[in-house]
């Protein structure tokens, strides 16, 4: 039973790979981009990844659904690595509602 | 919404702070499931080291990530000292805030013109990303201008010129003169240089505009304190409007407005700034971190701007020399633009990238030298220097049927001229452009060249001299200048890398002995060669010169020789050494070469055996070369312009001669210390670049 479970959530993350992923870090920014690896210390590589950063003025609704970062800065920044210790938050896109 | 500049508008939209994206525009995006917990169980799971990754996604890949949170690489981490200041392009300044924006901006511009990006330095102001906005800033009306206005209309003024100056050196820069990244970065990261909103006139009239308002102002202003600012920033308005005025000018083709820029920069060189390092800092008008917001990931480079006063004296130097540079388009003589190049090359401070491509794009373009001379009278004009061959040999024009084989030989000449010499001789000339390492890198590749020009100059000097039917033996007038520029090409290699440190202690005597080798050819071929013609006073003063050059190496030669003998000199102990290996490295570009025969390693191990000689007898024969060597450089230093054709660098050429001098007294001093034999000793460069001074350690 452990075996087998154990296995079971290593295959589910592997079924995450190439998936669009939101992940938010300790200073605040969130970052989007294609999750395309993942190590035992959680170091996240996103490839094509965007930075979204708040702006000053700050956003009263956060819609999950709708991104409302009109008034934040976001950028490109291509293919990066976010060390596990930096993670708050980690999402993948929900392909199972379809 | 169809955009018909899709180019345009993103460069824009990149200089303006933050890409906006368009909301109608917004892709449908799936929900998003929080696995957090998750990803904290699923990884307790893996093993330490095991990657969950991609098929098509290597090791390779994952190394050209960059981290983020890692200040060095993660451009956008909020630091705490990088507070974004939020400022207001259209704020009023007061003078000393103006001026120190104006000296800040300068300070930038030299870091750029050092190599460093134009988005770390440059465009680090503010303005720079408002440029629509501040054309559109009305201008204000000169009876009633307050002081906020004045300062309005002359930062804007200021800015817009600067503007137009980066583009002409960007221009410029990017004209392929010199190296990408080595000497300068001419990638602009998405950034514009506005070329089609600014126009020159427009910027005239600002500027002229500008001036007239701080007339006014000072007329108006009471307040001594604000009359010194006022002054200084009339001053830096004005060398703003020459330095564009310099700029455009040299920027025109074929030379043909060289009086008006050397008028310009000339107006610059008479107007010292005052007041420098005396402005008020204007918080947030500079951002060092503005490039996170470009197109690019490239991590930033570590920039450090000069000060206030270092900027304005490399800014100075700058302006000299393009100044210099404009004095010699008219030269006297191929000879003396051949010594000018080369003490510019070599001239301390090493010159900067501008002065070099432009002394490079004025020097050589479309056919012709400076705009005026084309290459085949150039190169005429070069060897007459040299070999005074008789002047019916140029005359390509004229078909004479009496003398079929004349004719064919100056047919010869002149394809000879146009097609064969025409290359390698310019890049002589654009090779002395680049910088110092450069320089002995690019010589090293064209030595090839003239080797087989040697050839063909050689074939033809016969056709002359079956065409004359002169029963002499031949005197090969375009072979000796062949010879002549490629033994000048090989004494260049060799010293210069003495210059870049490139040797080795213990392989100085290699070098010496290599270039005594190729000054003593030198003088057997013009006593073989040359008519001793009493009235040639360049050709007396070019022997006498190689003469002491000669002497020089030689004495070296024996005295690091007498001193590795002695165990006064010891060099560092090499571990895995073959000085054959080295030998045949160090000297690998005169290897393959026909003339003059490239002397082996056996020559040079008999060279330096010194087992029947003495100590004291290598340091005598030293001393009476370097003698020898400083009898004649004084002669030489007393020689007018005219003869040693220095007339375009005058002062460098007696300082060189004057340090030669000095490198042969100290040497020639310090063997009376040598004698004894517990003195140790060590070598420094400490007048001359290649001429080494022993001196005593102790």
């Amino acid at each position: 039973m452990g075996i087998t479970e154990d296995a079971n959530r290593v295959n589910t993350l592997r079924s995450y790979l190439n998936f669009k992923s939101r992940i938010e870090i300790t200073d605040g920014r969130i970052f989007h981009g294609t999750f395309v690896c993942v190590d035992k210390q959680k170091n996240i590589i996103l490839a094509q990844a965007e930075e979204y950063r708040q702006g000053k003025e700050m956003d009263d609704a956060f819609y999950p659904v709708m991104t409302s970062f009109s008034t934040d800065e976001k950028r490109l920044v291509g293919l990066i690595m976010i060390p596990g210790k930096h993670l708050v938050k980690v999402e993948v896109e929900d392909l199972d509602i379809i | 919404m169809f955009n018909d500049r899709p180019i345009q508008d993103i460069e824009s939209g990149i200089s303006h702070l933050g890409l906006q994206q368009d909301s109608s525009a917004q892709p449908w995006i799936p929900p998003w499931k929080d696995i957090t917990q998750f990803l904290d169980e699923a990884t307790q799971d893996m093993d330490e080291g095991q990657l969950i990754h991609l098929q098509s996604f290597t090791l390779f890949d994952a190394m050209t990530a960059i981290e983020v949170m890692d200040p060095r690489m993660d451009t956008g981490m909020i630091l705490p000292e990088n507070e974004r200041i939020e400022f207001d392009i259209h704020q009023s300044l007061d003078p000393k805030q103006a001026l120190w924006i104006m000296d800040r901006l300068l300070n930038c511009e030299m870091a750029w013109l050092s190599g460093h990006s134009l988005a770390q330095t440059v465009y680090t102001s503010i303005y720079f990303h408002h440029i629509p906005e501040l054309l559109d800033q009305p201008p204000p009306t000169p009876p009633t201008a307050t002081l906020a206005q004045t300062m309005q209309a002359v930062v804007k003024a200021y800015i817009l010129t600067t503007v137009r100056c980066c583009r002409y050196i960007w221009t410029e820069m990017s004209s392929g003169n010199v190296y990408e990244e080595e000497d300068f970065t001419t990638n602009l990261f998405g950034l514009s240089l506005y070329e089609d909103i600014i126009m020159d006139m427009d910027v005239f009239n600002d500027l002229r505009c500008a001036l007239r308002l701080l007339t006014d102002a000072m007329e108006k202003e009471a307040n001594a304190e604000w009359a010194e600012t006022l002054t200084a920033l009339q001053e830096r308005l004005t060398v703003r409007e020459a330095f564009l005025k310099a700029l455009m000018y040299l920027s025109q083709p074929r030379c043909s407005h060289i009086k008006q820029a050397e008028t310009a920069l000339k107006q610059i060189l008479k107007l010292p700034l005052s007041g420098l390092g005396s402005g008020l800092p204007v918080p947030g008008a500079f951002d060092p971190n503005i490039n996170r917001k470009l197109t690019t990931q490239a991590p930033p480079r570590p920039v450090t701007l000069p000060s206030d006063m270092d900027a304005y004296t490399e800014f100075i130097q700058l302006i000299q020399r393009l100044d210099n540079i404009c004095n010699v388009t008219t030269y006297p003589s191929v000879a003396s633009l051949m010594n000018y190049f080369a003490h510019f090359a070599g001239s301390k401070p090493y010159p900067d990238a501008l002065s070099r491509s432009k002394l490079n794009s004025l020097f050589f373009a479309d056919g012709h030298v400076f705009g005026r001379t084309p290459v085949h009278r150039f190169l005429i004009d070069s060897i007459m220097d040299i070999s005074n061959p008789p002047p019916q040999w140029f005359q390509a024009d004229q078909v004479d049927n009496e003398a079929p084989l004349m004719t064919m030989a100056n047919a010869n000449l002149r394809q000879f001229l146009d097609q064969q010499a025409a290359l390698p001789f310019m890049d002589f000339f654009k090779v002395q452009c680049h910088n110092r390492a450069r320089q002995r890198r690019l010589l090293c590749k064209v030595l090839n060249d003239w080797e087989m020009l040697q050839n063909e100059a050689h074939d033809i000097d016969l056709q002359f001299h079956d065409a004359e039917a002169l029963n002499e033996t031949p005197l090969y007038h375009l072979s000796q200048w062949v010879y002549m520029m490629k033994l000048t090409i090989m004494e260049r290699i060799l010293l210069l890398g003495f210059e870049l440190e490139l040797y080795g202690q213990h392989e100085f005597t290699t070098i010496y002995w290599y270039h005594w080798y190729v000054q003593s050819v030198l003088s057997n071929y013009h006593q073989h060669m040359h008519q001793q013609d009493d009235k040639d006073e360049y050709g007396q003063y070019n022997r006498a010169l190689n003469g002491a050059k000669r002497d020089m190496s030689l004495g070296l030669f024996k005295l690091i020789l007498a001193m590795e003998k002695s165990q006064q000199l010891k060099h560092q102990t090499l571990r895995f050494h073959n000085a054959k290996t080295q030998f045949m490295h160090r000297l690998k570009p005169f290897v393959h070469m026909t003339s003059p025969p490239f002397q082996p390693f056996e020559q040079f191990l008999q060279d330096t055996n010194t087992d029947h000689l003495t100590t004291d007898i290598l340091l005598d024969s030293a001393v009476l070369d370097f003698a020898n060597a400083r009898d004649v450089l004084k002669q030489l230093l007393k020689a007018p312009d005219t003869t040693s054709r220095s007339e375009l660098c005058y002062e460098a050429n007696r300082k060189e001669l004057l340090s030669m001098i000095r490198v042969c007294v100290a040497n020639e001093t310090v063997v009376l210390q040598l004698r004894k034999k517990e003195i140790q000793c060590k070598m420094e460069f400490k007048y001359h670049p290649w001429w080494a001074t022993i001196l005593t350690s102790n």
